[in-house]
């Protein structure tokens, strides 16, 4: 188990890395944390004739607030998302999130952007960014654009990523104040891919008593995470009672599609993506309501 | 709740030396010293834990090449033709050999263990014209580094002509497809033993239950895989082959048999060894390969093979069909056991009728089965090879024992512990014999132990907090469940092992053994043994194992055997040392050996203080005429020896997801004379949870096709740190019967049970929750938890969220 | 083949090597610079076994490049023990049997080591779940914890013993 040949490019300048990407494109991969690419290399299930290794560019290891959004550099690793303070004070389901994907180790070196663009249909951080909302912001010598994740993820694996686009940033929409989050997966051991996960956030309106806004966002029950909007509308406005927070749970199976495989059968997923489901919006209430009190 | 982590800190239950030993115990020599029976860290960790260990990956030779291995991409195909050609062209390869290169070479390789009891069907080193697993070696590469290697693998050409592969073991028996032709049958042997009035009795009871039991088939994975550096030293005419193996001599003897070579020019070493479980065991091709390609080619080659060689080329287990008959007395006492079960071999029969045999003299587990009938048939399948991993049989045989006795309660009405009370065989019954026999021919006759006095300690353990955890975990909407299980872990059974004692003179020790560890401690656990019958300190004596330059004749570490066979044999040897020490020095001083005593390294003359000699003197004295001062032993217990155990856990199921969570885990163990306890509930915490990724986490699947489906730690899921449990051991010590020493095997105690009684806990937990449900197959995942309770009529608006 | 010179930071000794690219950090560390402490178990990240930490920070030297660590400091399993004196996480894996076979351990005190420079006094719960990217198939890890339980009260002890 070790890597093929490649060539191997170390840009010091976004511009270089660029103009490699633009040369080379699909032949090209490009290696930020490695924690997957490293794998698939060392397993041979992919063949690069060239490896971007984008660790030395300038720039792009921080976390910073821009307007409503969290922005995530591409060279943040997961770790230091997870024990960021601006991430905990605007986007706390974001350091939750982090200290469920896979181990300690793999957490010092993987970055949240590589994460996001390998696209594991299972993987905390697009159900995360999915479910907040935001964009990712890549570039390439053509230009610069913004993809937002419902335009991003094309099914397993596949993203709307040209070959010799490289993202450089993603943005998290930041709920307001006070809201409440929650994420709930069920994995087999501690790190693994979940079977299914849920996130869910709650916008609280204190004065009537009522969800004000909800989002839900469910992974591993199919190709790409999926955000959940018509299934949790009837929430939006009504007093989050028990009953009604399990009806619209149990309404999800009827917006999802997945698969059977080795670790789960698509009825097993469903019935997770029914409960987890519950249990986020439950939590994600519990949250908002708890913030109230404390006069959050 | 109080935890307790070792013997230590529960002092009451670990009885002083001689204690409670019953049968021929171990204070047979007077010694100042009591090291056997001592709570001692290991000699060998200050190494390991520096990084200063030597694995065999770590072995490297100026001019070494790496082989790395073209492996079978189908299960059953026929090979039309290889082409290395355009590989042989690839940077820094050196060769490229298929079966055709290899001459007389690729004959049979020959089977791990003497076994005539069926024509076995053994694997070639490469496969000549037909594969039958995925992972089976075609083509070897040698080259200059394992990138270089790997590179050339991937442009060696195999042209298959695809057959139709066979997966499930009812189909193979079938024998639609035959996988061996020349056989006419995919059922390589069948056997059967009958104790009682066998099947007949059935017809006594007043229940009979009946189950088919499927054990899924598992991938021991040591940490190190496996591997092998095998050079020629042409000056010698010596082929040297280090290899990750837990049996050296074993290897030897393969390597012998295969290249021609006169024993005394075939030299094995076993270096540090990452870790074995059975599955570091018997010929395989690699080994033949790069010791044979070393040979001929006068470079150092070296194989290290890799976690996804691990998976496809490494011998698996477990995997069975029983068809099970328990019939039961209305009050739950056993009347007869009927059991016909099919064992997959999956292509090949490296290791024999082992495991099926195995698992047969363990179906009476440690009950009273007066009549019992079993028998097994060998199927060939188009998978991994079967051969041991930790248990090889003990935990398939008790599964069935225990998931029956189960069953019977649940009918019956009886508690599943009751069932168990009316049915272990009591202490005055001992020695018991069960009817059955060992593969040596020997009965097997329980000889020691009290097992309603362990089986109790554990429920007294256990049962008050059942419900203490039920109210705590009620509250949160899970399910809560006890599960118990017993054992008897038969051990040691056949073969031998040896030790030699030298004398140097400084006054230190060495001792060589065949029997090496892969992690058990042997160097500590025979350092003690030799230092205590010596009467020296232990520090003074060294156990060098695992080469068998040192020591000619040996058999390995397997099937819980070392300190039994190699732990007599050096005490042995080290009594026939102090013995000839002692004549020496009576000699030197001119007393007789009578009025000699021996204190803190010391000969003196007893009341003449000043008429002394050192242990060194005496042994510089020797040396003065003689050219070593050596003694050596060969032991070889009759029979076997019988530790008895107790498992209990209490689990908690979260009905809504089907997660199981381990909370309170207790193990009764009777170990006979142990040696380190500290090193002793080491082996059977780790035995245990191997046994628990048994029943909740591994399987090694495969798609119809014969394609495994998990090959990588990704979908192979081992146990971790953060779902396991904290053990408790509760310590039984009744001393073996067959050895001076009294020792008992232990090292597969703790994986024994622990199938059956992690199933038994989640069944407990769903009966709590009003789910009736019964697992009738490993491994228990949330999936299969998910359909129980789907099949249980459960709706899962019952399941709290 | 083109290949680089780097020029890392190894258990405190600067060393030049020349790697091809595509050589595992794992790989060099144990084929060309002699120090085979650290392991290789799965080789896609799972197992542990080649932790190591790099600016201080453990990482799987099975998924990085060599070239990727030019320039960085490495501290492999040989660097733990100082002035001949093995670490306290050393000492409580010896203490307590934290291993048998010793195949995994060297990635086992490294995320060990990590875990007690950030969190001196971790529960057992915390060790476990820190650990749990580090497998071993020998010891049922309870005396893994009880080991990393030793080295926490031995540095408990060493510090407040400093003046």
């Amino acid at each position: 188990m070790k890597p093929p040949a490649f060539e191997y490019y170390c840009p010091e300048t976004l511009d270089e890395a660029l103009g490699l990407l633009a040369q080379y494109g699909a032949e090209a991969k490009v290696l930020a944390g490695g924690q997957s690419l490293m794998p698939m290399l060392n397993m041979r299930l992919s063949h690069p004739g060239v490896v971007i290794d984008i660790n030395r560019l300038p720039d792009l290891n921080r976390v910073t607030v821009e307007g409503t959004s969290l922005q995530v550099g591409a060279l943040v690793r997961h770790a230091e998302l997870e024990h960021s303070a601006l991430a905990a004070t605007h986007c706390p389901i974001l350091p939750a999130a982090e200290r469920l994907v896979a181990h300690l180790a793999i957490r010092q070196r993987g970055t949240v952007v590589g994460s996001l663009v390998h696209a594991d249909p299972a993987a905390e951080l697009p159900l995360v960014w999915l479910t907040l909302g935001g964009e990712l912001e890549v570039r390439s010598t053509r230009g610069s654009r913004t993809i937002a994740p419902e335009a991003f993820y094309l099914g397993y694996f596949m993203t709307d990523l040209a070959p010799d686009e490289l993202a450089v940033a993603v943005r998290f929409e930041r709920p307001a104040a006070g809201h409440g989050w929650a994420i709930e997966e069920f994995a087999r051991r501690s790190g693994d891919f979940a079977l299914c996960a849920a996130a869910a956030v709650v916008e609280w309106d204190a004065a009537r008593g009522v969800v004000q806004g909800v989002r839900l966002g469910l992974g591993g029950v199919g190709g790409a995470p999926v955000r959940l909007d018509q299934a949790v509308a009837p929430l939006v406005g009504a007093v989050p009672e028990a009953e009604l927070v399990r009806e619209v749970a149990r309404g999800v199976g009827q917006y999802l599609d997945p698969p059977d495989d080795l670790h789960a059968s698509r009825a097993f997923r469903l019935h997770l993506a029914e409960v987890l489901s519950e249990r986020a919006l439950r939590a994600a209430v519990r949250r908002a309501q708890a913030k109230e009190v404390q006069g959050a | 709740m109080k935890r307790f982590r070792g013997s230590v800190d529960k002092p009451g239950l670990w009885p002083r030396k001689g204690g409670r030993l019953s049968g021929r115990g171990a204070c047979r020599f007077a010694t100042q010293v009591e090291y056997i029976g001592q709570r001692r860290t290991r000699v060998e960790d200050a190494r390991l834990v520096q990084g200063q260990g030597r694995y065999v990956s770590d072995v490297a030779w100026p001019g070494q090449l790496v082989m790395a291995v073209v492996r079978s991409t189908h299960a059953h195909a026929r090979i039309r033709a290889i082409d290395g050609s355009e590989a042989l062209r690839s940077r820094g390869v050196f060769g490229v050999y298929t079966a055709r290169d290899l001459g007389g070479l690729n004959r049979p390789m020959p089977m791990g263990i003497v076994d005539t009891s069926f024509e076995p069907a053994l694997q070639t080193p490469l496969a000549a014209d037909k594969v039958r697993y995925v992972g089976e070696p075609v083509a070897v590469v040698l080259a200059e580094d394992r990138y270089l290697a790997e590179d050339a693998v991937e442009k060696v050409r195999v042209d298959y002509e695809p057959l139709e592969p066979v997966i499930d073991l009812d189909e193979a028996a079938a024998d639609r497809v035959l996988i061996h032709e020349a056989r006419g049958s995919n059922v390589l042997g069948g056997f059967e033993h009958t104790v009682g009035a066998g099947e007949a009795a059935l017809a006594t009871a007043d229940l009979v239950v009946e189950e088919v039991l499927r054990i899924g088939r598992v991938s021991g994975q040591p940490m190190e895989p496996r591997g092998v550096v095998a050079r020629y030293d042409a000056e010698q005419g010596v082929l040297e082959v280090y290899l990750g193996t837990q049996s050296a001599h074993g290897a030897k003897g393969h390597l012998v048999a295969m290249l021609g070579l006169p024993p005394e020019k075939v030299r094995v070493i076993a270096p540090d060894v990452g870790g074995g479980f059975g599955v570091k065991m018997g010929a395989y091709p690699e080994d033949i390969l790069a010791a044979y390609l070393a040979l001929t080619l006068g470079r150092p080659v070296k194989w290290a093979g890799d976690r996804l060689e691990e998976f496809l080329a490494t011998n698996q287990e477990r995997e069975a069909l029983h068809r099970v008959k328990l019939g039961v007395q209305r009050d739950g006492r056993i009347v007869a056991l009927v059991d016909r079960f099919l064992q997959d071999c999956g292509a090949y029969t490296p290791m024999g009728s082992l495991i099926a045999h195995t698992t047969a003299i363990n179906l009476a587990g440690a009950y009273r089965v007066p009549n019992l009938y079993v028998s097994y048939q060998l199927v060939a399948t188009n998978k991994v090879p079967v051969g041991p991993y930790r248990g090889a049989g003990r935990p398939q045989g008790h599964f069935v024992i225990e998931r029956m006795l189960d069953r019977a309660a649940d009918r019956l009405g009886l508690s599943r512990i009751e069932i168990r009370r009316r049915n272990l065989i009591p202490p005055e019954a001992m020695p018991y014999d069960t009817g059955l026999v060992l593969r040596t021919g020997d009965p097997i006759a329980y000889d020691t132990g009290n097992f309603p006095e362990g089986f109790e300690s554990l429920v007294a353990a256990l049962e008050p907090r059942l419900e203490e955890r039920r109210r705590a975990a009620g509250r949160q909407g899970r399910w809560v469940g006890l599960g118990v299980a017993n054992y008897v872990e038969i051990s040691a059974a056949g073969g031998f092992e040896g030790a030699i004692v030298e004398a140097r003179p400084d006054g230190t020790f060495l001792v060589f053994t065949g029997a090496a560890a892969q992690g058990q401690g042997h160097r500590t656990t025979l350092a003690q043994v030799v230092a205590e019958r010596l009467g020296v300190p232990f520090e003074s004596v060294t156990v060098v194992e695992g080469d068998t330059a040192l020591i000619a004749r040996g058999v390995g570490t397997f099937s819980s055997r070392t300190m039994v066979m190699a732990g007599n044999a050096a005490s042995q040897a080290a009594t026939a040392m102090r013995q000839e020490l002692l004549a020496a020095a009576a000699k030197e001083l001119e007393v007789a050996v009578e009025d000699l005593e021996w204190e803190a390294g010391r000969i003196r003359v007893r009341g003449v203080p000043a008429s002394a000699l050192t242990v060194g003197e005496v042994v510089q004295r020797l040396l003065q005429s003689q050219e070593r001062v050596r003694t050596e032993a060969y032991f070889s217990a009759k029979g076997a020896t019988y530790g008895f155990g107790s498992h209990g856990v209490i689990v908690e199921v979260d009905p809504a997801t089907g997660g199981v969570s381990l909370r309170d885990y207790v193990m009764v163990h009777d170990g006979g004379q142990v040696i380190n306890p500290l090193l002793a509930d080491g082996q059977i915490i780790g035995a245990a949870v191997q046994g628990i990724g048994t029943a909740l986490y591994e399987e090694i699947r495969y798609d119809p096709q014969g394609q495994p489906l998990n090959t990588t730690y990704l979908d192979y899921l081992l146990p971790g740190s953060a779902e396991m449990p904290e053990f408790e051991l509760i310590h039984q010590r009744y001393a073996a019967t067959n050895n001076p020493e009294g020792f008992k095997g232990l090292g597969e105690a703790g994986i024994i049970p622990s199938m059956a009684v992690v199933l038994s806990a989640v069944e407990d937990a769903l009966a709590a929750g009003g789910v009736p449900a019964f697992f009738a197959a490993t491994p228990v995942t949330p999936e299969a938890i998910f359909a129980a309770m789907n099949q249980g009529g459960v709706s899962h608006e019952a399941a709290s969220v | 083949m083109t290949t680089r010179q780097i020029r890392l930071t190894v258990n405190g000794q600067e060393r030049t090597v020349e790697v091809e690219p595509r050589w595992l950090l794992a790989d060099v560390l144990r084929e060309r610079l002699g120090l085979t402490g650290t392991h290789l178990g799965c080789e896609h990240g799972v197992c542990g076994a080649c932790t190591v930490l790099l600016d201080g920070r453990p990482v799987r030297s099975c998924l990085l490049l060599a070239v990727q660590a030019d320039g960085h400091a490495v501290t492999t399993v040989e660097g733990l023990a100082q002035d001949g004196a093995l670490s306290p996480v050393q000492e409580g894996f010896r203490q307590e049997h934290g291993l048998q076979c010793g195949f995994c351990t060297p990635g086992f005190l490294i995320t060990a080591t990590y875990l007690l420079e950030q969190n001196p006094q971790p529960t057992r719960e915390e060790i476990r779940e820190a650990l749990s990217g580090n497998l071993c198939r020998c010891t049922g890890y309870q005396n893994i914890v009880n080991a990393v339980e030793w080295a926490a009260r031995k540095l408990a002890e060493q510090n407040s013993a400093k003046p």
